[in-house]
Parts: structure tokens; sequence; C-alpha cells
């Protein structure tokens, strides 16, 4: 019942924010990444720990010519390392929408700048068996992002060929290549107090919160458009984040992540 | 030709962004000997909690140490220098730990040797004992009186383990509760084992966390309760608690909470203290480290971190060992059944 109404909820605010309305095409969103990343939490440590970073994002989306709007969950999960044996992971779990929406400037028709935004919440967990009671950190964070995609449609024409002793044709190919930079408005930062201690620093209404830090992403990819309307989508995607000097201890994090995405239509 | 172009511009922008972050990050902390020492006695100065009571003067301790750090040390000497540093704190909860060594101060030895088990098995509990979870335990003094032994509160136990023992000893004149050299472990077990001990919620101990870089700076004591496993059920008669210097962290805590009990008594030797939640940290050259960044306090603001003292004291007397009585046994039974 309650998976309902969200889906309801989620169709409602497609519909309201897409100017295109029903023209738009709407999709089920999966992706799995894996990469690299790197935390540094002074609130436990100096030291930066890095290792592989892995994400997994299910979204709702809604892409017009005009508009496009999304709904996303997502998780990611790295396994990092410093001074060779210590091992920290880290898991980020987190909810977002963002709305974009096509600038009308004087382009080529294939082109297009989309400007908008992106609300996001998330929480994330620390786990460092080393470090007695602050073993487990957890962090809240909610932001506000400023979001703006450069798109640009292109096709590979119809080719056709021979591999060895074997004659192929391959129809046309329809592809977008996107850029998408995401810069902050306003961040508000769930953080440990001064004693870093768990559990009774875990707790979501005794954390410190303030407004403050830097967060930045980017993705490069590519999508293909298949003939039965589904996207196949490779990207690079990079993030980083800093919870600022207004933090008792300041956390750095970062990933860089290669992801392969796909977008089942469903109208 | 223009995609080609395109493409290559996005590239590059991106990687240009992604080293964005080398711009906004904070430089990697140096790895040298200076560097470690400074990090660990600024963290040690800014959220150790208990100066006042080990009566140390940390400043002082900076003077002491400091000229032995230089660059070049090796790992050994460094790691004994930083060790001894750490010690100057007379604590148990703190500790240095590298892939060669662990540094500790043992605050068993602050006490005489006050149990020996297998004198317990051979002169009291005999062969046929039971083990119910992870407590030892039978009659003893003609049946009229259960002993239980329970060696570490890192082991778990169930509520069924406590009402096994406390329907076998019902009819008993009192319970032993041996502590004597439980190091401590988790402090769940602390509470639940008082849940069988008491019939409301009452205040047991206060908790202050440290708030600040002042050596004085907490956050307000803040009370915890005891919570009843039962509001009718519980054991009623006395209940002896054995300590000594080797009763550490949740065994003290336990043993700080008894006080609120009316029925429970402690007899031994004072406990090792280490009331303070140990929290840990890393060093820039990867060594962890421990300390208590926590002051727990009675319900009217006593602090007990050097150790809480029996309501009867009793050590183990080499006389009365070769008479076959292990002293702190018989100073309970002497209260249990007033003899």
């Amino acid at each position: 019942m309650k998976f309902k109404r969200l889906l309801l909820l989620i169709l409602f605010i497609s519909f309201l924010f897409s100017e295109d309305g029903f023209s738009s095409n709407k999709y089920l969103f999966s992706n799995f990444g894996v990469g690299y990343a790197h935390i540094k939490d002074t609130g436990t440590s100096p030291l930066r720990y890095h290792g592989l970073y892995s994400n997994m994002e299910i979204a709702y989306k809604s892409i017009g010519e005009k508009a496009s709007f999304t709904v996303q969950s997502n998780i990611s999960y790295a396994t990092t390392f410093a001074a060779t044996y210590y091992n920290l992971n880290y898991i980020i779990g987190g909810l977002n929408a963002s709305y974009l929406r096509t600038i009308p400037l004087d382009l080529p028709d294939n082109l297009r700048i989309r400007l908008g935004g992106t609300l996001n919440a998330s929480v994330s967990g620390a786990i460092n068996p080393d470090l007695q009671n602050a073993t487990l950190n957890v962090d809240y964070l909610f932001d506000l992002m400023f979001g703006s995609q450069l798109e640009y449609d292109y096709s590979l024409k119809e080719k056709s060929g021979k591999f060895l002793f074997i004659k192929y044709k391959q129809p046309q190919r329809d592809f977008r290549a996107f850029f998408k930079l995401d810069l902050p408005i306003m961040i508000l930062n769930g953080r440990p107090d001064f004693a870093y201690l768990n559990p009774e620093d875990m707790d979501f209404f005794t954390r410190e919160y303030y407004f403050g830090g830097y967060k930045m992403g980017t993705e490069l990819g590519v999508k293909r458009y298949l003939k039965n309307g589904n996207i196949i989508e490779v990207k690079y995607d990079w993030d980083m984040y800093t919870s600022g000097n207004k933090d008792i201890y300041l956390l750095e994090r970062a990933s860089h992540n290669l992801t392969m995405a796909f977008y089942f239509k469903l109208n | 030709m223009k995609r080609y172009l395109l493409n290559i511009t996005l590239i590059i922008l991106l990687i240009a962004l992604a080293s964005c972050e080398r711009l906004v990050f904070s430089d990697d902390s140096l790895n040298d000997p200076e560097t470690t020492f400074q990090y660990l006695w600024d963290k040690v100065d800014q959220q150790y909690a208990y100066f006042d009571v080990k009566n140390v003067d940390w400043d002082d301790i900076y003077l002491k140490y400091s000229p032995k750090i230089h660059a070049g040390l090796s790992d050994d000497s460094l790691f004994t220098y930083l060790g001894s540093m750490m010690n100057e704190l007379k604590d148990g909860h703190v500790n240095l730990f590298s892939d060669f060594n662990m540094s500790r101060y043992d605050i068993r030895l602050l006490g005489p040797m006050n149990i020996d088990f297998r004198f317990i098995q051979e002169n009291y509990l005999g062969t046929d004992y039971y083990y119910t979870g992870p407590f030892i335990h039978d009659f003893i003094a003609d049946d009229r009186v259960g002993y239980i032994r329970y060696s570490s509160f890192s082991s778990l136990f169930s509520n069924e383990n406590m009402l096994f023992m406390f329907e076998r000893y019902k009819n008993t004149d009192g319970l032993i509760f041996d502590m004597r050299y439980n190091g401590g472990g988790y402090l769940l077990n602390v509470f639940k084992l008082l849940s069988f001990f008491t019939l409301s919620e009452d205040p047991i101990y206060k908790t202050c966390i440290k708030s600040g870089l002042g050596h004085e700076d907490f956050t307000e004591a803040v009370p915890e309760y005891s919570t009843p496993y039962d509001t009718v059920l519980h054991f009623n008669k006395p209940i002896a608690v054995l300590i000594d210097r080797g009763s550490y962290s949740a065994t003290s805590m336990f043993s700080l909470a008894s006080l609120t009990l009316d029925n429970v008594f402690l007899v031994g030797d004072t406990t090792g203290g280490g009331l303070g939640m140990p929290n840990g940290g890393q060093l820039p050259n990867g060594w962890t480290y421990r300390f208590s960044i926590t002051r727990t306090l009675t319900p009217d603001g006593i602090n007990y971190e050097n150790g809480i003292p029996p309501d009867y004291y009793a050590v183990l007397d080499s006389s009365d060992m070769r008479q076959g009585y292990d002293t702190v046994i018989e100073t309970a039974l002497d209260v249990l059944l007033g003899r």
C-alpha cells in the first residue's frame, strides 16, 4: 500500500515538473559501478584510507526534451586501507530527487544544456574495528545541489562489413553523450561531537548539525538508445565531499567510479 | 570531427575537475617520530578524562618525553617512549597498539593476587559443579550459600541462565558472586545482571563525556538507570560480590552500581577502577591507541576511577589457605551467615 502511494506520488511529481507532460519518456533505472575511493576522518585518524568502491542505484526517471526528473535511491560501499592493514569499511545509503530543465538557447538540435537542482539525503556509516568505542560512526548529510548537464546526440550510420569470413550488417545506432556537473547550494551536515563516542554519539538527534562544507560531483557518459526504447548507459562519475572547517573534525571523501546502467522504458 | 572534439574536451574537463579534490582536501599528515609524538600528546591532552583523579600534569609529561623524540628514531624506540608516556596515566584503559607490541598498565599488579580458582575447586566446589552459560556455580557452606563464579563480562548469558540459578539457590541464605580477576567486558552484561537484583528503575551511576579541549570540559552528567527484569521476581537475599584489583572496567562498573542496592555488599580488595569508556584513534604512523573519554560517577557525584573500595576488606592469607580456606570467601560467608 505504502509502495503504491509512493509510486503515485512520484508519478504526480514527475507530471508536475515535466513541462512537456506525457511526451517525456519514463524509465526504471538501475546501475552498478565499481571504482576507487579515499576517505579521511580526522575524528579518528589523520590517515587517508584508500580502497575499492562499488555502488548501486535504482531510480525512476522521466526524460523529456524540455525537462528531466529523477527520484533515486543509492547504496555504496567502500573497503579501504591505511598503513597496509588498518581497514575502514564505509557504507553510504541515500535518496535524492533531481529536476533539470532545458535552457532555450540558440543551439543545434542535437545539443542542449539543462539546468536545475538535486535534493539529497544520505546516511553514511564507517566501521573501523581497531577503534574501540569509536569503531562505528554514522554521519548524516542533507544537501541541495545546483545541477547542470550538457547533452550531445549523435548517431553512427548503418554499417556493413566482414569479420574473418562472416559478413555483418550493423544498423544505425543512436547515442547521447553527456556531461553533468553538480555544485553545492546548501549542505547540512550531521557529524559527531567532540568525544566521537558511540553508541551515545550515533543518535540522530544528538549530532552536531551545521551548514557548511563542500560537495561536488561530475558525470561523463554515453547513452545508447536501443530499438525497443530501453537505454544502456556507461559513465564515469566522480564525487567529492568535505565537511568543512565548521566541523570539529574534518571528514573528506572522494570516489571515482565507472558504472553501467540500464533504463527500462515504462511508457 | 566535431563529435571527437567535443568528447576530448569533455574528458579533459572531467580530469581537470576530478583533480580539484586535491585542491580542496587537506594535506596528508607527515609520518615522522616528532609528528606522531605531538599528535598523540595533543589527543591525550584534549580528550583524556581523568587527569584530575590520576594527578598527572600532562605538560610536565611533555617536557619529560619530547627531548627523547627525534627524526631517525627506530619504531621500537618510538613505541617504547610513547608507551611509557601513556603509562604515566596509570590507567588500564590506556594502550598503544602496533603490529609488534602493545603498551599497557597492568592495574592488577597494584594489589595482591587474590584468587586461586583451582584452590576453590579443591576446597569448595569439588568436581561436580554446574556450568550454566558462563557461570560456574554450586552450593557451598553446607548448602547454605550459592557460589557463582563469573570470570568475564565479555561472556554473554541468557535470562534463562539467571533464572535457573535463582531457582536453584532460592532456599539458601545468600549468594556469593565471585568477580575477582574479572577484567570487564560488555557494559550490557552489567545492566542485564543488575536487572535480576532490583525491582525498580533507580539511578545507578552518572556519566559525563569529554566535550571540549580543556581538561575539565565535560557534558552534564547524565544518570543511567537500572531496569528490573521482572517487577516481582528478583533475588532479594544478601549477595556478596567478591572483588579485587583485577576486577576492572565493567566489573568495577557493576561494583559501583551495586553500591545503590541494599542487599549487595562488596568483599575483597579495592577494584581496579577503569570506569571510563575507552575510545580509540590512530596515529600518523598507523599505530592505534585508546584511552578513556568519559567519567563515571556515583549518583551523588563521587569519582571512583581509582577503584571501588570493598565493604569488607579481605585478601588471601597463606595461613588460611594452608587450612583450606579462601580468606575472601570465608569473610563473605561470615557476613552472609552471621558467623
